[in-house]
């Protein structure tokens, strides 16, 4: 056997072996995630969430939400956010040192006033220019921060400062949160006595061609957009199933900046979101089990299948591209921060299986995939391909793709049926099948490109152009 | 050349498996959604027919007395009596009596509880509820024999207070509330789980529904070995403004558990008296931040002038949350005098004093 031969057996069956243990652990997650959506829709069942809303016992929320350049939508953003249906609830809104007009809306539309008000800065942050709260009483639960421009994770970090309550829900402005979302979002905090609930995180959907009136949602709608669609797809396997497994296994390393819960202390006592990073919702939630890990107290990181937060998603392939690249860039920084956890089994679970998947599965995926396309080019050029393993191949990869995102619509179907119509599950359906062929190519070019970019050291968010309520949640 | 051939052949029969999934999972899914859209249908038909049948059950046009107004009985017409014979037509009734009931006063809810009991709806439940090993089922079980006011169920339920199964426990619990009010409470002399915070919540809001009466029994909840009954045998005190606890309440402060401190803080708070303040104050150095805060919130209640030394030690403190709830505890219990007071500090003019004096200020005129 030539040397040639040797390696390109290493290769091909390298990546037969890697093939077939990433299917199998994605086989495990869509199973395991079934018994656990079954024991939620079962729990479910018994709850009245309405007595929370009423209760004066109930946990108090502040619910941050940073604005960058969103004189666009703002008034209306954040009155649909103030229509939550939570008494105990402080909305703070961060001007992230907007060069539009947002502040001004915002001190016209809510009749804000500057007042003097003493925030313990245990965060350090860019200076806060000042608080504003609404003479009005109606607005009461309203306080807009005005400060200079540090970016989302400063923005944040600001809001943590200001909090006043335990529990704090961090979510993106122009999100539509369902009228219950912060109901549902508090239980878990509430459930067990004997284990810290640290973070709680909700399912994103995708609002796009949604009917959505005075900030709620009104009719759930399969977008007219391929690219949303594929996105609608994505969002159902990552959210049914992918998070409900790790949630089962507490094993969740993200929870989406678009809509997540956190216990304050601790994401304070952690140092709050870091700015170093352009993947800081995960980067937090990593940073946030570390410490309880090291602290060697029981912790939980839990996760809702309900749909509670529904948020535009991009429809155009430069501002997808962005978004997935700045995704990339946030996994491998948050990665390579936490490297210390990598098959370490001082920290449990979250050592030896969460981060290697990701490091394995969810950061190697894409490059190695990349690396194939790039290996079958050259073998086919100079004939080395055997063409019938080659394509065995490929069918036995796409006729999963195709089967793991089928599973996604059944449970879809048969839990939240979202889109219950037979038409919209032939239309998924068919965007499932075509889209290892049209999506799935870009979605990994995306992320090569990110790799590329983090090692020419390109940072930042990129500019991201906002039509009604674009948003940017994180999957996975 | 062996090695590729046993390579070839794994992903031919695996993507034949993978294709054969994909089959059943199609077909799975419309045959799913045509079964959702007939049921769908036919949910509606039978409630259709239920709620005429209950709309007659509740103004009494189809109830016959028998031996006096305490044995009534329901006359159900024979293709209501057919169609209950299916299991899928019960539930569907239990649906729409558990909703009826919910949206009725009592005295028209009387008939509703006949009805349940005739058309065997009863006895599903408490078949479920001994013989189902599903704990959704006993759970379920417990909760419809609870909103259909049930009491004489009360003894095959109270046993599920120690179940196994967190969510049996729980309906157990509040059915005890439900069907019996403050007595119910008793439940907490033998449990043996922890409550959570939202079952507190969730007992409280309850309990709120009832006309108050003089319970016995928090002196033992707050000795209990388990700490969450000490805990919501505190927010028993305070929500029901249980002064004459307040010796046993103060006890409780040397609790080993700093949860259960602090929520004896929060309740002494609430139930202050004149000497509080310097009782919380005697162990404050012992306690970690959370306790340590929520005595300084107290002072803002219970505090007077004797603690004012106390708290001006805590002003001066590194962490800017204990010297702001101190300065907002000056302020209460100086009264007006607080502000000259934290002014004439010689730290008052810098940094975070400054911002502070000024938001106090604010608050002050405000």
């Amino acid at each position: 056997m030539s040397w040639q031969t040797i390696v390109l057996n290493l290769l091909i069956y390298g990546f037969l072996a890697y093939s077939i243990v990433i299917i199998s652990f994605y086989i495990f997650i869509g199973i395991y995630s079934v018994g656990e959506t079954i024991k939620y829709m079962h729990k479910n069942s018994f709850v009245d969430y309405r007595l929370l809303a009423v209760s004066p016992e109930a946990p108090a929320f502040s619910v941050i939400a940073p604005a960058y350049n969103e004189g666009v939508t703002i008034i209306e953003n954040v009155r649909s956010l103030l229509s939550i249906y939570y008494n105990e609830l402080e909305l703070i809104i961060v001007n992230d040192g907007s060069k539009d007009d947002t502040l001004h809306k915002l001190i016209e539309a809510y009749d804000l006033e500057k007042c003097a008000l003493f925030v313990n800065v245990r965060i350090p942050v860019k200076p806060v220019r000042g608080v504003y709260k609404s003479r009005n009483p109606v607005f009461h639960k309203l306080i807009v921060v005005d400060k200079e421009n540090g970016g989302k994770a400063d923005a944040l970090n600001a809001g943590l400062n200001m909090a006043a309550h335990e529990l704090v829900v961090c979510i993106d402005v122009d999100c539509v949160l369902e009228q219950d979302a912060l109901l549902k979002m508090a239980k878990p905090f509430l459930e067990n006595p004997q284990i810290n609930m640290i973070a709680v995180g909700g399912v994103v959907r995708v609002a796009n061609s949604c009917k959505i009136e005075n900030g709620r949602l009104v009719k759930v709608v399969l977008p007219e957009s391929w690219i949303a669609r594929f996105q609608v797809l994505e969002y159902m396997r990552a959210f049914l199933l992918g998070r409900m497994a790790w949630s089962r296994l507490n094993g969740l390393l993200l929870i989406s900046g678009a809509f997540g819960a956190f216990k304050r202390q601790i994401a304070i006592a952690c140092g709050g979101y870091s700015t170093k990073t352009v993947g800081e919702d995960m980067e937090l939630v990593v940073r946030m089990r570390r410490f309880m890990e090291e602290k060697k107290e029981p912790y939980k990181v839990a996760y809702i299948p309900d749909p509670l937060c529904w948020t535009e998603v991009p429809t155009d392939m430069k501002i997808l591209g962005r978004q997935r690249n700045r995704w990339t860039r946030g996994t491998i920084e948050t990665l390579w921060r936490h490297k210390r956890l990598f098959f370490n089994r001082r920290y449990g679970l979250l050592g030896m299986l969460s981060y290697p998947y990701w490091f394995f599965f969810e950061f190697l995926a894409p490059l190695l995939e990349g690396f194939g396309f790039i290996l079958i080019i050259i073998f086919a050029l100079s004939g080395l391909i055997n063409w019938i393993f080659f394509l065995s191949m490929l069918f036995f990869i796409l006729s999963f793709e195709f089967l793991y995102s089928a599973f996604a619509i059944l449970m879809e179907g048969l839990t939240y049926n979202q889109y219950p119509g037979g038409r919209d599950t032939v239309r998924l359906l068919f965007t499932a099948f075509i889209e290892p062929f049209v999506y799935h190519p870009l979605v990994v070019w995306f992320a090569v490109r990110g790799n590329i970019d983090l090692w020419r050291r390109q940072s930042g968010w990129g500019e991201m152009t906002r039509k009604g309520f674009q948003s940017t949640p994180k999957m996975f | 050349m062996q090695v590729k051939f046993i390579g070839i052949h794994l992903l031919i029969t695996l993507t034949v498996i993978f294709l054969m999934a994909i089959l059943l999972i199609i077909l799975s899914t419309f045959f799913y959604l045509l079964y959702k859209r007939k049921r769908s249908k036919q949910r509606d038909d039978l409630q259709r027919l239920f709620y005429l049948l209950i709309g007659k059950v509740i103004f009494n046009e189809t109830v016959i007395s028998e031996k006096g107004e305490n044995n009534k009985r329901i006359i159900i017409p024979r293709k209501f009596q057919k169609k209950l014979k299916k299991r899928y037509a019960r539930q569907v009734m239990k649906t729409v009596i558990l909703d009826s009931k919910n949206n009725l006063t009592d005295a028209y809810g009387e008939n509703l509880k006949i009805l349940y009991n005739q058309t065997g709806l009863k006895k599903d439940a408490l078949r479920n509820l001994y013989f189902d090993s599903r704990w959704y089922l006993k759970a379920d079980a417990i909760q419809e024999l609870s909103r259909m006011q049930q009491a004489d169920c009360l003894h095959h339920i109270y046993r599920y207070v120690n179940h196994k199964n967190r969510y049996v426990r729980m309906e157990a619990e509040s059915a005890m509330i439900n069907l019996w009010g403050f007595r119910g409470l008793r439940f907490l002399n033998f449990i043996a789980y922890p409550i959570s915070e939202w079952q507190q919540i969730k007992l409280l809001r309850q309990l709120a529904h009832f006309k108050y009466e003089e319970f016995k029994g928090i002196e033992k909840w707050l000795r209990s070995s388990n700490d969450s009954v000490v805990i919501f045998a505190l927010k028993l005190v305070r929500v029901y403004h249980r002064f004459e606890l307040y010796d046993a309440v103060k006890e409780v402060l040397l609790h080993p558990c700093a949860d259960v401190r602090k929520n004896c803080i929060i309740t002494l708070r609430n139930i202050y008296r004149e000497d509080t303040a310097l009782l919380l104050i005697k162990n404050y150095d012992q306690e970690g931040r959370d306790c340590k805060l929520a005595i300084l919130d107290a002072m803002s209640e219970a505090g007077t002038e004797d603690v004012i030394p106390f708290l001006m030690e805590e002003i001066e403190h590194g962490d800017d949350e204990y010297k702001l709830k101190a300065a907002n505890a000056i302020m209460v219990v100086k009264r007006g005098e607080g502000l000259q007071l934290l002014k004439s500090q010689p730290f008052a003019g810098s940094f975070p004093w400054n911002e502070i004096i000024v938001q106090l200020k604010g608050e002050e005129a405000g």
